[in-house]
Order: C-alpha cells, then structure tokens, then sequence
C-alpha cells in the first residue's frame, strides 16, 4: 500500500466539501477512473454526512478524520468520529414510494453499502472508525 | 451555489448550478420552497449544471416533489447525466420521478 494521507475537520456540513476534495484529489494521484473516483466519493460523503447529522447529535460537534491509502488492488479509507457509536448493517434497497410519502429514505447507508466493496466498523474508547474498502482490480496491492 | 428561474406557461424551471448535497440541501430547499409557498407548483429541475448529487440532495429533490404533488403540481427533472443518473438509478426514484434530456421537454410535458 502507498502512502497514508489523511485530513482532519470540524464536523459540520461545511466541512463536506473539502472532504470530498480530499477523496477526489487522492483518487486523482491513485489514477483511478472518473466512475470508481465518484463512488469513493459518494461512500465517504455519505458517512461523513451521517457523522454531522447523527453522530454528535446531542452533542458538542467533535472532528471527524478521514485517512486514505491505496494500492493497486484496492484503495482503504478510514473514517474516525468521536460521538456516538453507531454500528452500520447493511439496509435494505429504499423504497422510493415511501420516501415520498415522508418516511426516512435510507439512501445514505444504501449508497455506502453499493459504492464500495467492504464497510466494517471498529469502536474503540470514545472513538468510531468506519472502514470502507473499494477493489481496483488485481495486483500486488 | 447558484440558482435561478424561469416562469413559462404555469410551469417553473428551476437551474442548479452547483453540487446537491450537504453543503447546499439548505439552500436548494429554501429556494423551491419559495417557489412552493408561491404557489408554483408546476417544477422542473434543471440538472444539467449539477456535477455531485448525493442522498441529501435526493432529499431535497422529495421534499419539493412531495409539496408539488399536494397542490396538484409535480417536479420534472431535466440534464441528470452520468454519476447523477446513476445515483438516481441506484436510489430507485428514477422510478417514480419523470425525467426528460432537456428543460424544455420538461416543461412541455406539463402541458401534454
């Protein structure tokens, strides 16, 4: 695996874009294809979306730190909060019927789950950290 | 981000210029909801400037659809292309919003 790199930010909303920036950026120096980068992208949007909604809910807004690393077989983002431990399982497909009704559509947790190849969850001491890895294909890592 | 609109026939074409996410689904939703409590009810949204749309856009997306529909109106969606598309196919609303290449044969279907 290549180098780690990694941003740290406050969690709020604001602070999406420049996670996305950061995803993007790395997908560009790991060389990956404009579909592969989009669902990185989406996968780590989405949770980081779930941190700032849910995850300090209650709470004093803590950081949310996001390290990234690849290979050529597959790419590892690590997504690390400090709020509220919130074990993900993978949800149903959304029915779209009932989101227009008004009820919770589930899509975040959806994408996520379609958008990479693992997600597995870690909480440690005041610490969750959520693993989503996405393969490109093979290789020596 | 940016949004403007244009009022032709009954019918209100919205054009987002900017991603639809979580950093913009305030925004976006406060400015179809002034559409809605006007009463502009008739909605396309032009997608065509919209790179990233993620579920909190999709949300935004529904929640006009939903008030539209209660007045007797609806929201079209125009330009969704690529990773767009492909995340309103993922979510399955592609079924139940109508989608059209163009604004303009968005609009028109509202009188068809």
């Amino acid at each position: 695996m290549g180098d780690r790199l990694q941003i740290a930010v406050p969690a709020g909303t604001e602070s999406l874009l420049a996670i996305r920036h950061f995803v993007e950026d790395a997908c560009s120096q790991a060389g990956l294809d404009d579909s592969t980068s989009f669902d990185i992208k989406l996968a780590v949007d989405e949770a980081c979306m779930n941190i700032v909604e849910h995850g300090y809910a209650g709470m004093d807004p803590g950081s949310i730190v996001v390290s990234l690393q690849y290979g050529a077989r597959k790419l590892v983002v690590r997504i690390t909060d400090f709020g509220h431990p919130f074990e993900p399982t993978e949800p149903p497909e959304p029915d779209p019927e009932a989101a227009l009704a008004g009820e919770p559509g589930g899509f975040g947790l959806y994408f996520i789950y379609r958008s990479v190849d693992s997600v597995s969850y870690e909480a440690t001491e005041g610490a969750n950290a959520l693993t989503l890895v996405k393969d490109l294909g093979p290789g020596d890592m | 981000m940016e949004i403007t609109s244009v009022r032709e026939n009954d019918v209100t074409v919205v054009s987002v210029t900017d991603d639809l996410d979580g950093t913009t689904s305030a925004e976006a939703t406060a400015y179809l909801d002034a559409e809605l409590d006007a009463g502009h009810a008739n909605l396309v949204i032009d997608m065509g400037g919209v790179p990233y749309l993620s579920s909190a856009g999709l949300r935004v997306i529904l929640g006009a659809m939903r008030e539209a529909r209660r007045q007797g109106g609806d929201v079209r969606l125009a330009g969704t292309v690529g990773n767009v598309r492909r995340v309103l196919d993922m979510s399955g609303l592609a079924r139940v919003i109508e989608t059209f290449p163009t604004a303009k044969e968005a609009a028109a279907s509202y009188s068809s």
